[in-house]
């Protein structure tokens, strides 16, 4: 009896995954614990491993497809095992939701498709020719199939295959004739290396021609996986919501003091450096718990939540994209604590082992670019967040100081906000809240 | 070069080995004075004698039974039988003594002899003196069949017929006696098991044996006009059979036909058109082998059912045009 292979539900927040990549095909065997597809959440990428040893009998979804938790997503079970049976029982537990049975009837539709098709496609074997006919063929890798015959009851003769010679283009992919056309390649002189001597596009290449090589380098990447979740979210949000920056300049020479007396103290602590941006972090929740008006969220446009909790999410660049892990409480808990969470999320995001959980449920998010010679930038909200603090560098620049010039540490801040959920003045409250805390960092202790 | 005819061609072999050899000798009904039903042995016996050109009952089996006691005796016969039907008198002496004893008695003894054969229609005797029964005799090991189709190859065949150890069956057709051609005067032979193409051509092989020979040639002169290139081929011994020729030549053109005029079941065309059909060969055909022989019916005497009853010229190339789909 073939075992349903299931599609986990990996957070608590996680209603849907997109099927992203098969790992094994139709038929191929596996065993308990082996990956068998990728499925992509709302967050992260995980894998699906087989629960019991078999053969993978058939994929339910193809790549792209969205599918429901819990649904069943592919069986696996013994070689020839018929899971027709199975498949109408798994029509029937989702024939509730029209929209599921609608998806079941539509792989059963083309399951019907593929088996017709296969039924009809036409046997090179049976194909009425002479022998001489099929020797030609097979020699010049011609397809009887694409050769109409002439003899008695239309058997492909040897002059047919002749003509099929003389009558035949040569063959050659759309985008191989565009590459010779445009690069002047005679076609005639190249041999294809494709199925049945087809030309394709390496062949063009392979012949040298200058220019060609350097006009075809652009690379081309599958918009897929982690960059198409990226893309969807941050277009979402840039299009949701009315995004407003606002800038402020911060006096950071207390906070730089400040890190250099803890720095020592944490490291014995937690054995973890305490970096500026721990401590903006602990700052931000400060001003946030001051300003509960920032740390909302709209929920499907329905209401405005009021969170109870302060959870930073704290953009991280990793190879090809960013994650967005969470700190949670971050007003509850001291510096040490913070840098020790900070330093572990960091890394688990960059090691791409966290989990759904880890990168759900922030209040408000930081997007720190201070490591580059940034001083301000507009920051787009990381839903459902109603807002996020774009942090710049520290910079040591001549300011006024009770009418002198002083040389001071300065940071750039930028806060981007929902502007249909926050108002201007409660954000520029809260940018400058956050300012006062930052240039007087022992507000902190209160 | 002079020209003689099929039936000189025959004579003039037979008469340069007796000259030669002594132990060469000639026997048969009417051989003498009268040179033969055919006229073949004309003028022998005035040469040779009644010894070495011996007339004989007319007993088929008397005459072969003879022929296979001096073979084994260290003679070199040639027997006349009057009409190739009549050999069904002389077969046991033939296929169960002559084709078996020198491989009953482990090569102690040999059967040097010559069948003579005059075979097939065409001049109005009817169905008991008509027929070709080449398949019969190369059905049997032992015997070697030779069936030329032209004057010079039946000279150069009668003798290496004569010089051969083995009982050797010589199918003349009847209406081939006749026949002119350059034969040279002097000592030549042709060597068993090596056929001739006839004529080159790269649309379709015809094998034809015997008298076939001669239609196919001239059918494929007519299908010529129609641009339609025929290689013909002579096998000229049945048994050994040069099949190497024939299938390097289907190899070529892509099809084969075999005509002959013995009844097309069961006929030795048959045996070649399996042997194309079982080799190398067989990955060039580009249509079936097929076979042209004649109906299976007695051959009739009305001179045109007799014509109807074996492949003509006409018969030959409709078939042929039939299988190049034209």
């Amino acid at each position: 009896m073939a075992e349903k292979l299931l599609l986990p539900k990996m957070g608590a927040s996680m209603e849907e995954g997109t099927i992203d990549n098969w790992l094994v095909d139709e038929g191929e065997k596996v065993e308990a614990g082996d990956p068998v597809v990728e499925v992509q959440t709302d967050k992260i990428t995980i894998e699906v491993e087989a629960e019991n040893d078999g053969i993978l009998l058939k994929k339910l979804y193809d790549p792209g497809d969205i599918v429901p938790v819990q649904q069943v997503i592919a069986f696996i079970g013994e070689e020839g095992e018929n899971v027709d049976d199975i498949m109408e029982d798994v029509g029937e537990e989702v024939s509730g939701e029209e929209s599921k049975s609608e998806n079941i009837e539509s792989i059963f539709n083309k399951k019907l498709e593929t088996g017709a098709s296969s039924g009809d496609k036409v046997d090179t074997i049976s194909i009425r020719r002479t022998p001489i006919a099929r020797r030609l063929a097979e020699e010049n890798d011609v397809s009887l199939e694409e050769v109409s015959g002439s003899g008695p009851l239309g058997r492909i003769q040897k002059r047919d295959i002749e003509n099929y010679f003389k009558t035949s283009q040569k063959k050659i992919t759309p985008l191989a004739q565009k590459m010779a056309t445009d690069f002047q390649v005679d076609t005639s002189t190249i041999a294809g290396s494709g199925t049945h001597g087809k030309i394709i596009k390496d062949d063009i290449i392979s012949t040298n021609r200058p220019n060609i090589s350097e006009r075809l380098t652009a690379k081309r990447v599958d918009f897929k996986g982690m960059r198409k979740i990226i893309a969807q979210r941050i277009s979402d949000s840039f299009y949701s919501a009315p995004h407003v920056t606002l800038n402020s300049e911060v006096d950071m020479t207390e906070c730089v003091t400040l890190r250099k007396k803890l720095l020592s103290v944490i490291e014995e602590l937690e054995s973890v450096r305490l970096s500026y941006n721990e401590i903006i972090v602990k700052a931000t929740a400060f001003a946030l718990r001051n300003n509960p008006n920032i740390n909302i969220s709209l929920k499907d446009e329905k209401e405005i939540v009021y969170h109870p909790d302060v959870n930073i999410g704290i953009a991280v660049a990793v190879p090809d994209g960013l994650v967005v892990p969470v700190l949670r409480n971050v007003d509850e808990k001291g510096l040490g604590t913070l840098a020790k969470e900070a330093k572990a999320i960091a890394k688990k995001a960059m090691d791409g082992s966290l989990t759904s959980d880890e990168m759900q449920g922030s209040t408000f998010s930081i997007s720190n670019l201070g490591m580059y010679a940034i001083d301000g930038f507009t920051p787009i909200i990381n839903q459902p967040n109603a807002a996020i603090l774009g942090v710049g560098r520290i910079q040591k620049k001549s300011v006024i100081v009770d009418d002198e010039v002083a040389v001071r540490s300065m940071m750039a801040l930028s806060l981007s906000f929902d502007h249909r959920i926050i108002d201007g003045a409660p954000a520029a409250q809260f940018l400058t809240d956050l300012k006062d805390v930052l240039e007087n960092p022992y507000k902190l202790m209160v | 070069m002079r020209e003689i005819t099929y039936a000189s061609a025959i004579k003039e072999a037979m008469v340069q080995e007796m000259r030669i050899d002594k132990d060469v000798f000639i026997l048969g009904e009417d051989i003498g004075i009268y040179g033969g039903s055919f006229g073949v042995t004309n003028g022998m016996i005035e040469e040779f004698g009644p010894e070495r050109v011996r007339n004989t009952p007319i007993s088929e089996s008397a005459i072969s039974g003879c022929a296979v006691g001096v073979a084994m005796m260290g003679m070199r016969p040639i027997l006349e039988i009057q009409f190739s039907d009549f050999v069904m008198i002389a077969m046991d002496n033939i296929v169960n003594q002559a084709a078996k004893m020198r491989y009953m008695f482990g090569g102690k003894t040999q059967v040097p002899m010559v069948v003579r054969l005059p075979s097939g229609s065409g001049l109005g005797f009817a169905a008991q003196h008509s027929q070709s029964l080449e398949a019969w005799m190369a059905h049997v090991p032992g015997l070697i069949v030779v069936q030329p189709s032209n004057p010079y190859d039946a000279k150069g065949l009668m003798k290496t017929a004569i010089h051969n150890n083995n009982p050797v069956i010589f199918f003349e057709q009847k209406g081939l006696y006749n026949t002119k051609a350059d034969v040279p005067e002097e000592e030549y032979k042709i060597p068993l098991g090596v056929a001739e193409v006839k004529k080159e051509g790269t649309d379709l092989t015809v094998v034809a044996t015997g008298i076939m020979v001669n239609r196919t040639l001239e059918a494929a002169e007519e299908l010529e006009k129609d641009g339609n290139s025929i290689e013909v081929i002579d096998p000229r011994t049945l048994v050994p059979l040069d099949i190497k020729t024939i299938i390097e030549s289907v190899k070529k053109t892509n099809r084969a036909l075999v005509v002959y005029e013995a009844v097309e079941r069961g006929g030795y065309g048959a045996e070649i058109a399996s042997l194309i059909g079982e080799s190398e060969a067989f990955d060039f055909l580009d249509e079936p082998v097929s076979r042209l022989g004649g109906i299976a019916t007695p051959i009739p005497y009305n001179p045109k059912l007799e014509k109807a009853a074996v492949p003509q010229v006409e018969d030959i190339v409709k078939k042929v045009k039939s299988m190049m789909n034209k």
